[in-house]
């Protein structure tokens, strides 16, 4: 029995068109990832790396193409019923980490959950905030705002709110490009251990040694897969 | 030199590359001066400048006030009290008396009306009064000589007599009397205008020509008044102790006896300038006060596009400081931009200042003073310079606070993904929260202004003044006998009555509304006062003319009016206070019929009907329709005419000289033109509260919804965060004008807290210029309201409804 992909991306096509000209930034992209699979995406700047994550986390439409999820097509739903997606299935890393300077580290990390439909109780978030919180070993700085923390303390309360709301898939946005080494060390430590754990990440990054962290490289050329290598064997490719 | 020109060059050049931004700042900003310094110059006027008189600050006003009990009454003068001090007086350098009334100018050809000013010689010195050609009055014309002599204005000798350079010694008739003219007034004198509201005269006389009884106790006048001069020595204080001596013992012993007999009269001498000035200087600062609010509005405003501003030169800062910039040359570049936008601003605003005060003049001369001598002078225009300069300084220094210098550097580290340059929240709110509350006490004076001037004008007169005209007469001297009089008048009515057209006709004292009015006093036997109500002399047909109807009781008959009856015909509203004074019967207005009541003087009148009643615009809101009617018969025709038939002053005129040759037309005016006239300062209260009402309006709008929906350009990646972390778009829309509003709300909160304390102000101030009409403050209120929900909803919509990533990467 074929073991049905997580995300299926089928033929995707991004242009960005202005009055004088057409920028292909992704062409007729093919590729699947499972659960469980810990895939980065390599190439120089402007290959549509970053674009391709925002597809891949319906922060962004294509213009063309199939994108499912879980075998459900998702590239023409409704801007609520993508939010409801991204609610219940994806995490978020971004590189600039994007947490809300003006509420706590704690409500930073509860605001996925905030948007859950149906209502969850308030001792329910408690827990799962908190739980979050721990495995990034900063339930400690709960009440502190976020520019009170340091670069790397900030993308580990970036990571226990991609965790809070147990999504399927983690997107991680260059993870490490405002960190010192030593705490992008320890980020990329954090992420895999979490695939480890079964998470599934798929992480787009400029630096080598971390792509090598994955057990599937994407490299990306003018918007355009130029191979997929599998790392560990026994994982499915990309189609 | 050459470095700053080629800096203003370049700003001009980097401007004119958004118009956008240029336009909407010159025109919030020259619009808002241009209000501010016709305000500015109204109130430099009012409270700073001096009067265009020698020694003005040495002349003081000399009227008198009479004391009846605890009341007093002021605003009138007996002629006698007025003479016993400018011959007795010791205190002052000089006085003069004036005494201001109309006259037919017979000698020209069209028989005008003219206002006159009956004077000693002392007010051409006091006043420094300028003469084009001849002089003032001298010791020749002083008082008792009956010297008729006269000066004519500079209007008048450029409009009737075309500037005859032989005026000086030709004759003027006025009324039968021949007068010598002896002088032309120059235009350019500034009548004081306390002595009437648009004070106008276009004929000098002397004061011995009056023709009113100076001698008497018995009657008062409004239409006379004094200036004096203060010696070097002599104080307000000491000119007051004066009068006090010199009159009120002659007035206790010859002075009114009677109901009245407790008057005392005493001196309320005052400065001219705050005489003249009086209760105007509040309306003053109100219009300033309403302008200094428009202009803290238009600066939140500009602040805001400011803002927006340097966002969108962010790059251009970030190069600059790369470059090596330091914070002042970036402050340069700002304050540049900002003061060329200031300057251009204030030009415009200056254009602006000089339409409104020629507007000002044209409209409102006759209900605020000294309003010739209003322009924009040097004064205006050195605080226009340092009001541009100032705000282009504000504007710079808040915008350079905000863009964070060190921030700038940062960014040039970064690598250019995440946000814009940010205005801290709490500015934000600060911004939106002042906004609405200036824009929110604004509106709310302006509809409490506005609700006034509607009341007055919105409330029925009581009668049709459609179709309704006044005719008063001048008879001449051919008349001395009352019978006469009475035959002229009876005879007049018929020949009147034969005008096709005319429906209904009556004789009145005066028309059924005025400005001004006859008062007098009614009194129990007891001497308990029961009222003061305005008063008119009718014939039998009044009634029936002006269409009032007689609720109890009747009318006058013609019996009433040959035996010159003593009774009384009250309002319903002067009936329901005299029956609450005499605590009579059980409050019917019936009741009063056939009461006596009694005058000051001791007359007695029987109360034989009660009438509706009348609501003068000119003193409703005081009299709430008291009103009282004698029996009489004048030479003043109420005349009302039937449907689609007017009624011209050249009818009358054929029809008196085919009749009566030597009666002549003193006043021919419709009541609806009355009407008019009596509620145009109302209507023109209404028309700037109006416009002042909408360009705050207009202004808050623009302001309210630029800084909401920068707030919501600021929250874009904030938005995109949340909205990446799942939330929908309709949660993010409630949130998003749930936290919007929270400043909002304060900002109503804190601008209805001030009304309410501006309002129990204006309440002991200038309770007449406002009242309180719940529907137009909740429409002012449920206005502002839109415009924030509309500056919160659509912009955040418009962020919502593009994709995440847009937001995210501030696109």
């Amino acid at each position: 029995m074929t073991k049905q992909a997580l995300i299926e991306l089928k033929n995707i096509q991004k242009v960005y068109s202005k009055i004088d000209m057409e920028t292909h930034a992704l062409r007729d992209i093919n590729m699947a990832i499972f659960e469980g699979d810990y895939l980065s995406i390599s190439g120089p700047s402007g290959c549509g790396k970053s674009t391709l994550l925002s597809l891949l986390g319906l922060l962004d439409t294509p213009t063309s193409g199939s994108y499912l999820i879980k075998g459900q097509e998702v590239a023409n739903l409704t801007a609520d019923d993508r939010a409801e997606i991204r609610n219940l299935h994806i995490g978020f890393i971004f590189q600039a980490f994007n947490l809300i300077d003006e509420i706590s580290v704690y409500d930073n990390v509860a605001l996925p959950l905030k948007y859950r439909e149906p209502k969850l109780s308030a001792k329910e978030v408690d827990e799962q905030v908190m739980s979050s919180l721990k495995k990034v070993e900063m339930q400690h700085r709960c009440s502190h705002k976020p520019n009170q923390l340091s670069g790397g303390q900030q993308q580990r309360i970036a990571i226990a709110r991609a965790l809070v709301g147990k999504p399927s898939i983690l997107l991680v946005d260059e993870p490490t490009g405002n960190l010192d080494s030593k705490n992008g060390d320890l980020v990329m430590a954090l992420l895999d251990d979490l695939n480890q754990e079964g998470t599934t990440i798929c992480m787009v990054t400029h630096d080598p040694r971390y792509a090598d962290h994955a057990k599937i490289k994407l490299n990306l050329l003018d918007g355009i897969i130029l191979n997929n290598i599998a790392l560990e064997s026994g994982l499915q490719e990309a189609v | 030199m050459r470095f700053l020109i080629n800096d203003i060059k370049t700003t001009a050049a980097s401007l004119s590359r958004v118009p956008g931004f240029v336009l909407t700042t010159v025109f919030t900003l020259s619009l808002t001066l241009g209000v501010l310094l016709a305000a500015f110059s109204l109130n430099h006027l009012l409270l700073f400048k001096a009067l265009p008189y020698p020694d003005a600050q040495k002349l003081i006003l000399m009227e008198q006030e009479l004391q009846e009990g605890d009341r007093k009454f002021s605003g009138s003068q007996y002629f006698v009290a007025q003479k016993l001090m400018y011959q007795k007086q010791k205190s002052l350098d000089s006085m003069a008396l004036v005494f201001r009334d109309n006259a037919i100018l017979a000698s020209l050809r069209d028989k005008p009306l003219t206002e006159i000013s009956y004077v000693t010689p002392e007010y051409f010195d006091l006043l420094g009064v300028p003469v084009v050609i001849g002089r003032g009055f001298t010791e020749q014309e002083n008082i008792d000589n009956n010297k008729p002599s006269a000066l004519i204005s500079e209007y008048l000798w450029r409009t009737q007599y075309g500037k005859d350079a032989n005026i000086l010694g030709q004759s003027i008739t006025l009324g039968e009397q021949q007068y010598k003219v002896v002088g032309v007034v120059a235009s350019s004198f500034a009548e004081p205008s306390n002595f009437a509201d648009d004070a106008n005269s276009q004929i000098w006389l002397p004061w011995d020509f009056h023709g009113q009884d100076e001698e008497s106790w018995n009657y008062v006048y409004s239409a006379t008044s004094a200036i004096g001069k203060l010696a070097p020595t002599s104080s307000i204080a000491q000119v007051t102790a004066e009068f006090n001596t010199l009159v009120d013992p002659i007035f206790q012993q010859n002075g009114r006896v009677g109901k009245a007999k407790h008057q005392a009269i005493v001196a309320q001498f005052q400065d001219f300038q705050v005489a003249i000035i009086g209760d105007n200087k509040y309306i003053g600062l109100l219009v300033l006060l309403g302008a200094g609010v428009l202009l803290l509005i238009a600066c939140a405003n500009i602040v805001n596009l400011f803002f927006s501003r340097a966002a969108q030169r962010q790059r251009a800062l970030v190069i600059q400081a790369t470059l090596g910039a330091k914070l002042k040359h970036l402050f340069f570049d700002i304050w540049l931009e900002s003061l060329l936008l200031s300057t251009a601003s204030m030009i415009i605003g200056l254009i602006i200042a000089g339409w409104s005060i020629e507007l000002l003049r044209s409209v409102a001369s006759h209900a605020l003073p000294r309003l010739s001598e209003l322009s924009l002078d040097l004064t205006a225009v050195a605080f226009a310079g340092v009001l541009t300069l100032t705000l282009s300084l504000i504007f710079s220094v808040i915008t350079l606070k905000l863009i964070n210098h060190k921030q700038l550097i940062s960014q040039l580290q970064s690598s250019g993904k995440g946000t814009g340059a940010q205005v801290n929240a709490k500015v934000r709110n600060a911004l939106v929260g002042s906004q609405i509350c200036l824009a929110t006490l604004l509106l709310l004076v302006t509809s409490l202004v506005m609700s006034n001037a509607l009341n007055v004008l919105n409330h029925p007169l009581g009668f049709e003044d459609e179709n309704l005209y006044n005719l008063k007469l001048d008879i001449g001297e051919g008349y001395p006998e009352d019978e006469a009089k009475m035959q002229l008048s009876r005879d007049l009515l018929a020949q009147l009555q034969k005008i096709n057209g005319v429906s209904n006709i009556s004789r009145a004292s005066n028309p059924p509304i005025r400005r001004g009015s006859n008062n007098t006093g009614l009194f129990n036997n007891d001497s308990v006062k029961l009222g003061h109500f305005s008063f008119v002399t009718i014939d039998d047909n009044y009634f029936n003319t002006v269409g009032l109807k007689v609720l109890a009781g009747r009318g006058y008959n013609q019996q009433d009016i040959r035996d010159d009856s003593e009774t009384i015909i009250l309002s319903k509203a002067a009936a329901t206070k005299v029956i609450a004074g005499t605590g009579d019967g059980n409050g019917k207005i019936e009741d009063i019929i056939g009461k006596v009541v009694y005058s000051a003087g001791g007359d007695i009148w029987t109360v034989i009907g009660v009438v509706d009643n009348v609501y003068n615009p000119y003193n409703h809101e005081k009299t709430q329709g008291a009103m009282m009617y004698f029996s009489s018969s004048r030479t003043n025709f109420i005349i009302r005419m039937q449907d689609g038939n007017a009624l011209t002053k050249t009818q009358i005129i054929n029809l008196l000289d085919e009749h009566f040759a030597e009666v002549k037309v003193w006043q021919f005016t419709s009541i609806s033109d009355i009407h008019e006239q009596l509620v145009y300062q109302k209507k023109l209260t209404l028309w700037l509260s109006l416009v002042l009402g909408l360009f705050a309006l207009l202004l808050a709008a623009v302001g309210i919804y630029g800084v909401i929906s920068y707030n919501s350009q600021m929250r874009r990646y904030e938005l995109g965060i949340r909205m990446s972390l799942g939330a929908k778009s309709k949660r993010i829309l409630l949130e998003f004008i749930g936290e919007s509003f929270a400043p909002i709300a304060a900002g109503f909160g804190f601008s209805l807290l001030l009304a309410v304390i501006l309002y129990s102000f204006a309440q002991q101030h200038i309770n007449q210029w406002l009242s309180f009409d719940w529907v137009m403050v909740s429409s002012c209120l449920l206005a502002l309201i839109a415009i924030a929900l509309a500056a919160c909803y659509f912009p955040a919509k418009k962020i919502i409804a593009s994709d995440p990533i847009k937001a995210l990467r501030n696109e």
